[in-house]
């Protein structure tokens, strides 16, 4: 049956021709959609990995907020949001589904006291553009500004485990950073240096408001400080974003979360001695209190992360404007922007919703291009076999009066159209994957500028997803096409497919065929 | 040796509802060793008659015995394989086949037992029907209509069955080459022992028969003759239409 196969093949070349070229083409169609549906799961699935399970929690107090919440009759200061959020964070992170966490304690208000009263200080200093320094605390000895090279410790070195554990009393300051030294020696910092910050309490007039020209202190404290490393700002943050605009790299003096924790302890022991009248508009200043940056949180998996995220949604949502709004009996103040989020989560996962989305549309166009035209190629290959049946009736005729079974006479042609399927599928294949190339990472591109980029950003225009650390261009770099061993197996299934359901009219035609019209006619 | 039977074949065409009747209760007997001329005017049935000993077509009533055993349940298709041969008069080769390749192609698809190398056989078979090795290459669609039917008859002959059916084979030939194919089957039939039936419209032929079935279109049935009166028969009958 091969040999008589091979010789209809060899000894009718234009069909032959046609067929092949029909069919190459099929394949084409065919091995190209199913490389971009597979080159887009492999996104996914890259994208996923890549991402991980984890989440930023942001949450930024501004004076509107504590403002609120005297507002709402609870007579809670900001101070007192602040350490109820901090309650919050520290049960949240030390759930079962966290394998691992990282946030930074921060102290504006030591930081003035450094700067604005130098004259009573052993160690002033000074040489940065922005005076707000502040106490930036870490918590893992590779901390994240670290991780992400925007600062490199040029000198000297970072904190051990157990020296962030402990809460040391040791920093690590910005090269450009001038102090006067014992001397009186206006000079750069030097590993070894000990540098002073201070809390002060001052007292405020009947309103709460502090007194502008002469700042009357009523005590102060002290903690010394130790540099055991000098960093070097390598991209800045821009201003602007979620962060404080104070908290720029440059004027960051990097310590152990643990000793933020202690200076806030000790301040707050001082200011409780006196009895503050507070204002309606502010609690005590938010330059003396302690603040905290975003968090991330790495969860086991992305389904905890899910659990995680929704858990803390419900808990903390209350924190937005919005959510006040919702209380009976009570509207917000006209002077304060109901709108505005306080608090928010971002999941690495969300930026993949956002991906997901280019994914799809590629996903669908492969899908058209799949099914339209295995309906289309079916259809022309029915209708090409049927003809050239149509002019092989003598020959099948013959068979039949020879007494060859329908059957077999089926599978020779079946057989034939296979042969040459195998020829054509497995050039197309390669040129499939050629074409496939350049046309799914051309629609991958345009999509991504558009869509991608457009829910990485917020209204106004600042890039909100750094979470999942991936911008378009990652996500183009995870773009590969390749064909693998089920992919291939894949694609010479619908091939075959597509042959064998056009071949149904060989069936059909063979099985109702009279040969005694044929040959007796 | 008595090879097929027909037994009271019935058979019409439905046209649109009326039948129209062409085998009435027709029965005939062949044997191996003879030369069988089916004979009868143009329409008389003789075709069809063909196509149904052949299992081309399947009777209405009646059946047909292959040696004493019904051809249906032998099944067409293998009877057709391992019992008979057929030669048309358009001699119905593979066109994109050479004439050895036609031969071959027969002889695989057989059952029955070829002895030997199959195509080297092929060539023997042609070249008993005389066409030699250089024609038996050629594809069959460079070859004089002679050429093909022998070529034909090669093929009939290739599966070593019994009998060998023709309609019309030299219908579409000269008549030279005519003579030629005829001696060629009269020759199986005698002297390789095939039970050879051929339809024939031509008196010639009839008359080299051993036996002459001539069909009656009116009686849709055999006027069964001894081969010495059916030219007499044939031509009174001739003379009155
Ligand atoms: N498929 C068919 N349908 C209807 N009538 C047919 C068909 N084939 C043949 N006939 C008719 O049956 C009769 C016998 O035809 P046929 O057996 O071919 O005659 P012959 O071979 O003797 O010329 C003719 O009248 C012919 O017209
Ligand atoms: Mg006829």
């Amino acid at each position: 049956m091969l040999k008589r196969d091979f010789l209809y093949l060899k000894r009718n070349t234009v069909r032959t021709l046609i067929l092949f070229i029909v069919m190459f083409i099929l394949g084409i169609f065919i091995s190209g959609s199913v490389i971009i549906r597979e080159s887009a799961e492999n996104v996914r699935q890259r994208f996923l990995k890549k991402a991980g399970a984890s989440m930023t929690l942001s949450y930024w107090l501004e004076d509107d907020i504590s403002y609120l919440y005297y507002w709402n009759s609870e007579h809670r200061d900001h101070q007192g949001t602040f350490n109820e959020y901090y309650e919050a964070i520290q049960e949240i992170i030390n759930d079962n589904y966290v394998i691992d966490h990282t946030y930074s304690l921060y102290k504006l208000g030591i930081s003035n006291c450094l700067y604005n009263q130098k004259d009573i200080l052993k160690n002033g200093f000074d040489g940065l553009e922005d005076h707000n320094i502040l106490l930036f605390g870490v918590d893992m000895p590779e901390f994240i500004d670290l991780q992400t090279n925007d600062v490199s410790i040029t000198t000297g070195r970072s904190f051990t485990r157990e020296e962030i554990n402990n809460g040391a009393a040791l920093c690590i300051v910005n090269e450009n950073l001038r102090i006067y030294d014992d001397n009186g020696e206006y000079r750069e910092v030097k590993i070894g240096d000990v540098i002073t910050a201070e809390n002060v309490v001052y007292e405020t007039d009947d309103k709460g408001l502090y007194a502008i020209n002469e700042e009357k202190v009523l005590e102060r404290k002290q903690q010394q400080l130790e540099v055991i490393g000098i960093f070097h700002v390598s991209t800045e943050l821009e201003k602007n974003t979620i962060y404080p605009t104070v908290m720029l790299n440059r004027n960051k003096i990097y310590v152990p979360n643990n000793l933020i924790l202690s200076i806030q302890q000790q301040y707050d022991e001082m200011e409780s001695q006196y009895d503050f009248y507070r204002s309606e508009a502010y609690g005590s200043s938010a330059t003396t209190s302690m603040g905290l940056t975003n968090i991330v949180v790495q969860a086991k998996d992305t389904s905890s992360l899910w659990f995680l995220s929704s858990n803390i949604n419900d808990r903390l949502q209350y924190l937005n404007y919005s959510e006040y709004n919702q209380l009976p009996g009570s509207s917000p103040p006209a002077n304060i922007n109901v709108d505005k989020v306080f608090f928010s989560i971002i999941r690495s996962t969300d930026a993949y919703q956002n991906i997901s989305w280019v994914l799809k549309s590629l996903d669908a166009f492969a899908n058209v291009i799949l099914y339209v035209s295995v309906t289309a190629f079916v259809i022309i290959l029915s209708l090409i076999i049927y003809l050239f049946l149509k002019t092989r009736k003598t020959e099948i005729g013959i068979l039949m009066s020879l007494g060859t079974r329908k059957s077999t006479i089926i599978a020779q042609i079946v057989l034939e159209l296979l042969l040459i399927g195998i020829l054509a599928f497995s050039s197309s294949t390669a040129i499939g994957t050629f074409i496939a190339e350049p046309i799914s990472r051309h629609m991958m591109n345009e999509t991504m500028l558009t869509e991608y980029n457009s829910h990485q950003t917020d209204d106004d225009g600042n890039i909100i997803n750094k979470v999942a650390g991936m911008d378009e261009q990652d996500v183009m770099e995870m773009y590969e096409i390749k064909v693998s061993r089920p992919e291939t197996l894949k694609i010479l299934r619908i091939e075959t497919g597509v042959i064998l359901v056009s071949s149904a009219v060989t069936v059909f035609y063979t099985t109702r065929f009279k040969p005694k019209e044929v040959l007796l006619g | 040796m008595k090879v097929l039977e027909v037994k009271d074949l019935h058979y019409f065409y439905q046209d649109g509802t009326r039948k129209r009747v062409i085998l009435d209760k027709v029965n005939a007997d062949f044997e191996t060793g003879k030369f069988y001329s089916i004979l009868g005017e143009s329409g008389s049935g003789k075709t069809t008659f063909l196509s149904i000993i052949s299992a081309l077509d399947t009777p209405k009533e009646g059946k047909i015995l292959f040696r004493g055993k019904d051809i249906r349940e032998i099944g067409y298709e293998k009877y057709r394989r391992n019992n008979i041969s057929i030669v048309f008069q358009n001699y119905n080769l593979i066109q994109y086949m050479t004439a050895m390749e036609n031969v071959l192609t027969a002889m695989e698809i057989t059952d029955n037992e070829i002895k030997g190398n199959k195509k080297k056989l092929a060539y023997q078979f042609l070249e008993d029907v005389e066409i030699d090795r250089e024609t038996a290459d050629r594809r069959v669609s460079r070859l004089s209509g002679g050429e093909q039917q022998r070529t034909a008859i090669a093929r009939a002959l290739s599966t070593n069955v019994d009998i060998i059916m023709a309609d019309e084979p030299t219908g579409n030939l000269d008549h030279e080459t005519s003579e030629g194919i005829i001696e060629l089957l009269i020759k199986l039939a005698h002297e390789k022992n095939k039970c050879v039936i051929i339809v024939t419209h031509d008196l010639n032929i009839a008359d080299k028969s051993d036996v002459v079935l001539s069909l009656d279109p009116k009686a849709r049935n055999f006027i069964r003759k001894d081969n010495n009166i059916v030219r007499k028969q044939v031509e009174s009958e001739f003379y009155e239409v």
